[in-house]
C-alpha cells in the first residue's frame, strides 16, 4: 500500500471517528446546558474536554491541521470551563455548538483547507475569550450574569463564527491575522498535564473488544444469512417429500401383502407348469421375486436416506435459526445512534421560531435493527418538526395558558413483550384541533362537510394521516407539506408496525409506534386469489371465515356479512386488485373470506383459498417498481416461487373504491337468477340424450336441436348462453353452423363448442378457423373435461 | 443445460470471430442480439448485467400492462418489462425460450423480455446509421441507430433513464 492509499484510508477512518466525537460533543453540550448539579457539570466537562482532545490528536494524525487547531482551542475553552475560568452561559453554548457545526461542515464538504483567515479569526477570538475571562474576576457559583468583558468576547466569537458559517467555503476576504494567532494557541494550551488523570472517567471499557465494520459489508452478510431461510424451508419441504415417498412404499407393501395368498397359489400352479417343462412362467416368477426384492431394498435405502435427511434438516434448522438470531443481533444498534442529533435539532428549530423547547429522551439504550432505525429516521424528524412547528406554542401563549414557558417534547423507547418496541413521541403543546382538521379536509375536498360533521373527535384527528392533509394554517418550510403523516404511516406499516395516537386539545399530542425489534422476517398468510398466490401480513389478518353464500346481505349496493356481531363489508380480493384473469371459481355455497384490517377498520376479502401461515422475508419490488398499488413487496418461498405481499393499508382504501362490488353482488344476483341455458345440436339421439342429462345434472337448462338448420332456427328464437354442437350432421354440418353463427351479428359472440369423433388435426384447425371457442374430440370425451370447458366459457 | 450450451456456443463464436484489422476497443460497440415479436434488436453489452432464463414469472396486479411481472434473481426481486407493449406494438404469447435481459444502472434495474437470445456481436461505431424513418412512435425515442446489417440497436442508457418506465402509484 503506498503512502497516498494509507492516508486515504486513515482519512476514511477519521471521518467516522470525528462524526462520532462531534455527535457526542453536541449531545454532551446539551446535557451540560440542562444540568444544574455542579458535580455532574464537572463530569460532563471532563468528557467534552477529552473528546476535543482526542479529536485534536486524530486530526493531527491525518494532517488536517485546521480541525486540529480548532479542536485545540475548543479543548482550551473546555479546560478553562473546568477550572471555572469561563462560566457556562447560553452564549458560550451557542458558540460551542457553532464550532461543532463548523467542523462538521468542513468534514461534510471535504474541504481540505478552510480559509486561513477564517481559521485565524476563530482562534483569535477564542484567544480573546481566554484573555477576557482570566482578566475578569474569578468565577462565581453556578450561572451568574456574565461579566461584561466575557460577554463582549463571546459575542465577538459568535459574530465571527456566524459570519464564517455564512461565507461560502474557500472564499477568502482578507489575509493578515494569520501570523499572530496560530503560533500562540498551542503554546498557551493549558491542560496538557491533566489527561492521564482523566482517562478512567471517559475511556469506554468495551472499546478494546470491538471492531469497526462498514455497514455495507454487514448488510451483504445479512442478506446472505437471510437467504439461508429459503434453504431451510426448501430442505424441510424436501424432507417431507421423502417421507411421503416412504409412505407410498408402505402402501405398496400393504397391497403386495394382501395379494400374497393369491401369489402363493399362483406359485404352486407355476411349479406344476415348470415340471411340465414350461420355463416361461418360471421366468415371470423370478421376475416378480426380483421385483419385490428390488422394491423392498429401494424402500430400505430411501428410509435410511429420509432418516438422515431429517436429522440433517433438524441440525440445519437449528444452526440457521441460531445463526440468524446472532446475525440479527449484530445489526442491532442502540436507538441513541438515531436519536443523538435530535436534541440539538429541536433546540435550533425552536430557537429559530422563538420557542424554548427541551427534548426528553428515554430508553435510548434499547437496541433496534439498524434498518428499522434508518427507515424511521426521516419520519421521526418530520414528526419532531411538526411538534416544534405546530405543537408547542410560543412562550407568550404558553404563559397565558398557565403552562411552563419552556416547551417539552418527549421521545421514549420502551421494550415491550414479544420482541417488540414501542416508540412514543409527543409534546405538551396545543394538540390536534379536530375542528381545524375537519375544515381543512373539507376544504381540500377529501371529505364532504356532512361526513366531516359525523366523525368523532378521534376520527377527525385521524384525518391527518390522509395524504394531502396539513393542518398548519400557513405553510412553513419546516413542515406542513401535507404528505408527511401519510408517509409516516406507510413506513410504519411497511416495517410491520402499528401506529396509534392520542391528542387532547390544549394539552398536547403523542404518537405511539409499535414495531418489531428486528426486521429480518415477518409472518404472512398465504392465500390464493384468482389462481395466484399472495401473502397477507399476519399482523393485519383479523380472521379467516367460511361464509355461507346465503348469509351475504346486500346493503346499499354493498355486500356485507356479519362478523363479531357487526356488519362487515365484503369484497372480492381479485376485484380489489383488479386482476385481469379471474380464476375459475368452484361453485360452492361457501366462500372463504379473510378479514383484514387495523384496530378500527376491517373489511372482508373473498379469496379462493387460505393456504398456510409461514415465516417469510420481505423483499422490495426492485428499482423500477417504486410503489405499486395494493402490493407492499414480495417474498420468495422455499420453492423459489415469488409471491407478492399485500399492502393492507392500500387494500382498505381500494376496497372502498370497489363500491357495489360486481364480484359478490353479481354472484348473489346469479344465485337468484335462472341458471345458464345451453343449446345442444346433435343428430344422434343417444348422444343427444347423454349430453342433455350430463348438462342438466350440472344445473344447466338444456334445449336440443337435431341438426344445424334446426339449431340455427332455435338460436334465432331463443336466447342461449352457449352452443354445443356435433360436426357431422345432415342438412347443415357443425362447421357450417359455426360459420353461420359467427356471420350473424346478433349471435357472433355466443360461446360455441364443437364436439366430434373427427380427430384429425385439419378438422381441429378448421373448427377453430370457422370460429369455435373449443373443439372437443369425442374419443377423449369425458364429462369433467366438457364441464370444465363450459365453465371456462360461461 | 440449454443455457450453458448457449453460453458456450456464444463464447466459442466470440472467440472464433476473426479480428478485424486495427479495430480499437473504443471504436466498436459490443451488443447482445435478441429476438422480440418477430424482430431482431441489439442492445449494448455495457448496460446488461446478465441474461436470465425466464422460468417463473409472477404477474403483478395493478401495474401498467408493459410490466410483465417479477422474477427471483438469486434472492432479489427484479421486474420484467415487455418492450413490445411499451413500444405499443403487437404482443404475443411468451415462447418457451423466453429470457429476461437484465439492464442495470446506478439508479435503475429491470429485465426486458426477449423471445430468444441470438448472440453477441461487435459493431463498428462509425457504421451505425441514424434511425430509419419507418420506425416511429415511442420506439423511435429509444433507438441508438441501425447497423450496416440493418439491425435496430436500442439505447440501453435511455431505457434505464426513462421515467415513463417507473411505476410509482398511490391508491387515492
Amino acid at each position: 500500500m503506498d503512502e497516498q492509499e494509507l492516508l486515504r484510508r486513515l482519512r476514511e477512518a477519521f471521518k467516522m471517528e470525528s462524526a462520532e466525537r462531534l455527535a457526542s460533543l453536541s449531545t454532551r453540550l446539551m446535557d451540560l446546558e440542562k444540568t444544574e448539579n455542579t458535580e455532574q457539570c464537572q463530569e460532563i466537562l471532563e468528557v467534552v474536554y477529552r473528546e476535543a482532545h482526542s479529536l485534536k490528536g486524530a486530526a493531527r494524525a491525518v494532517n488536517l491541521s485546521e480541525i486540529e487547531t480548532i479542536s485545540q482551542s475548543m479543548e482550551g475553552v473546555f479546560g478553562a470551563m473546568k477550572r471555572g475560568e469561563i462560566t457556562p452561559s447560553s452564549t458560550v453554548f451557542d458558540t460551542m455548538h457553532e464550532v461543532v457545526s463548523f467542523i462538521e461542515n468542513i468534514l461534510a464538504t471535504e474541504q481540505k483547507i478552510a480559509g486561513k483567515d477564517e481559521l485565524a479569526a476563530i482562534l483569535q477570538q477564542l484567544e480573546n475569550l481566554h484573555a477576557g475571562q482570566t482578566t475578569a474576576s474569578r468565577p462565581k457559583p453556578p450561572r451568574p450574569a456574565e461579566p461584561p468583558a466575557v460577554n463582549d468576547a463571546l459575542q465577538q466569537i459568535k459574530d465571527t463564527m456566524s459570519a464564517l458559517l455564512k461565507e461560502p467555503p474557500g472564499k477568502q476576504t482578507s489575509t493578515g491575522a494569520d501570523d499572530g494567532a496560530r503560533p500562540d494557541a498551542p503554546a498557551k494550551e493549558p491542560p496538557d498535564k491533566s489527561p492521564p488523570k482523566l482517562k478512567p472517567a471517559v475511556e469506554n471499557p468495551n472499546l478494546g473488544s470491538s471492531v469497526r465494520i462498514s455497514t455495507d459489508r454487514l448488510d451483504k452478510l445479512l442478506l446472505k444469512a437471510e437467504e439461508m431461510i429459503a434453504v431451510k424451508l426448501s430442505v424441510s419441504q424436501e424432507v417431507n417429500e421423502l417421507k411421503k415417498l416412504c409412505q407410498s412404499f408402505e402402501s405398496w407393501h400393504k397391497k403386495w401383502t394382501r395379494k400374497d395368498s393369491l401369489l402363493r397359489r399362483y406359485r404352486k400352479e407355476l411349479a406344476v407348469e415348470k415340471e411340465q417343462g414350461d420355463t416361461r412362467s418360471a421366468e415371470i416368477q423370478k421376475f416378480l421375486d426380483w421385483n419385490r426384492d428390488f422394491i423392498n431394498s429401494t424402500h430400505k435405502d430411501i428410509r435410511i436416506l429420509a432418516k438422515s435427511a431429517e436429522q440433517n434438516q433438524r441440525f440445519l434448522d437449528r444452526k440457521i435459526t441460531y445463526f440468524l438470531e446472532d446475525m440479527k443481533r449484530v445489526i442491532m444498534l442502540p436507538s441513541t445512534t438515531l436519536f443523538a442529533p435530535f436534541p440539538r435539532m429541536v433546540r435550533e428549530l425552536g430557537r429559530s421560531q422563538g420557542k424554548e423547547i427541551d427534548l426528553e429522551l428515554k430508553g435510548a439504550e434499547i437496541e433496534i435493527d439498524r434498518r428499522i432505525l434508518e427507515e424511521l429516521k426521516d419520519p421521526l424528524v418530520h414528526l419532531l418538526r411538526n411538534c416544534v412547528d405546530h405543537g408547542v406554542e410560543k412562550p407568550e401563549e404558553r404563559r397565558m395558558l398557565n403552562k411552563p414557558e419552556r416547551g417539552r417534547i418527549f421521545l421514549h423507547v420502551d421494550q415491550i413483550e414479544g420482541g417488540k418496541v414501542e416508540i412514543t413521541l409527543g409534546d405538551d403543546g396545543h394538540g390536534i384541533d379536530p375542528d381545524m382538521v375537519r375544515n381543512s379536509a373539507v376544504k381540500r375536498g377529501l371529505i364532504s362537510a356532512e361526513d366531516a360533521a359525523r366523525l368523532t373527535e378521534k376520527e377527525a384527528q385521524g384525518l391527518i394521516f390522509h395524504s394531502g392533509m396539513s393542518t398548519a394554517s400557513s405553510l412553513s418550510q419546516l413542515s406542513g407539506r401535507g404528505l408527511g403523516m401519510a408517509i409516516f404511516l406507510e413506513r410504519v406499516e411497511k416495517l410491520g408496525g402499528q401506529l396509534d395516537f392520542s391528542s387532547i386539545p390544549g394539552k398536547g399530542s403523542s404518537f405511539t409506534v409499535c414495531l418489531p425489534l428486528s426486521l429480518a422476517t415477518f409472518r404472512g398468510t398465504l392465500v390464493r386469489v384468482a389462481g395466484q398466490p399472495f401473502l397477507a401480513p399476519s399482523s393485519h389478518l383479523v380472521a379467516v371465515l367460511h361464509v355461507n353464500v346465503a348469509s351475504i346481505r346486500t346493503v346499499e349496493n354493498k355486500a356485507t356479512i356479519t362478523y363479531d356481531g357487526e356488519p362487515l363489508s365484503l369484497v372480492g380480493l381479485a376485484d380489489t386488485l383488479q386482476m385481469k384473469k379471474p380464476g375459475i371459481r368452484k361453485e360452492s355455497n361457501k366462500i372463504q373470506v379473510m378479514v383484514l384490517g387495523t384496530s378500527n377498520r376491517r373489511i372482508g376479502f373473498e379469496v379462493d383459498e387460505v393456504l398456510a401461515e409461514q415465516e417469510v422475508l420481505f423483499k422490495e419490488l426492485g428499482k423500477q417498481l417504486l410503489r405499486v398499488k395494493n402490493i407492499a413487496g414480495a417474498t420468495i418461498l422455499g420453492t423459489g416461487q415469488v409471491v407478492p405481499i399485500l399492502n393492507v393499508h392500500d387494500l382498505l382504501k381500494s376496497a372502498v373504491g370497489t363500491v357495489g362490488d360486481r364480484f359478490v353482488s353479481a354472484r348473489i344476483k346469479q344465485e337468484e337468477q335462472k341458471p345458464k341455458s345451453i343449446l345442444v345440436v346433435e343428430d344422434s339421439i343417444t348422444s343427444r340424450t347423454l349430453l342433455k342429462s350430463i348438462l342438466e345434472a350440472s344445473g344447466y337448462v338444456v334445449t336440443t336441436a337435431v341438426d344445424g338448420v334446426d339449431g340455427y332456427t332455435k338460436l334465432k328464437i331463443n336466447n342461449f348462453d352457449l352452443v354445443l354442437s356435433d360436426v357431422e350432421m345432415p342438412r347443415m354440418s357443425g362447421f357450417e353452423l359455426t360459420e353461420k353463427i359467427r356471420a350473424d351479428e346478433a349471435l357472433a359472440n355466443i360461446p360455441l363448442i364443437l364436439c366430434t369423433s373427427l380427430a384429425t388435426d385439419q378438422d381441429r384447425e378448421r373448427g377453430i378457423q370457422v370460429g369455435a371457442n373449443a373443439y372437443i374430440v369425442k374419443s377423449n370425451f369425458d364429462q369433467s373435461n366438457l364441464l370444465q370447458v363450459i365453465e371456462k366459457l360461461i | 443445460m440449454n443455457d450453458q450450451h448457449d453460453i458456450l456456443r456464444n463464447r466459442a463464436r466470440e472467440l472464433a470471430r476473426p479480428l478485424k484489422d486495427k479495430e480499437q476497443e473504443s471504436d466498436v460497440l459490443k451488443i447482445v442480439e435478441f429476438q422480440l415479436g418477430g424482430e431482431i434488436y441489439g442492445l449494448e453489452l455495457d448496460h446488461i448485467l446478465e441474461v436470465y432464463p425466464l422460468r417463473r414469472l409472477t404477474p403483478m396486479p395493478g401495474v401498467p400492462s408493459f410490466v410483465q411481472g417479477i422474477i427471483n434473481v438469486r434472492g432479489q426481486i427484479v421486474s420484467v418489462i415487455d418492450l413490445r407493449i411499451f413500444f405499443e406494438m403487437h404482443s404475443e404469447e411468451l415462447t418457451d425460450s423466453a429470457s429476461a435481459i437484465i439492464l442495470q444502472s446506478k439508479n435503475m434495474e429491470f429485465g426486458i423480455l426477449a423471445d430468444a437470445i441470438i448472440g453477441i456481436d461487435t459493431i463498428v461505431k462509425k457504421e451505425i446509421m441514424p434511425s430509419l424513418p419507418t420506425l416511429t412512435g415511442i420506439r423511435a425515442d429509444f433507438l441508438k441507430g441501425v447497423s450496416k446489417e440493418r439491425l435496430v440497436i436500442l439505447d440501453g442508457a435511455k431505457l434505464l433513464a426513462d421515467t415513463r418506465l417507473i411505476v410509482n402509484e398511490e391508491v387515492v
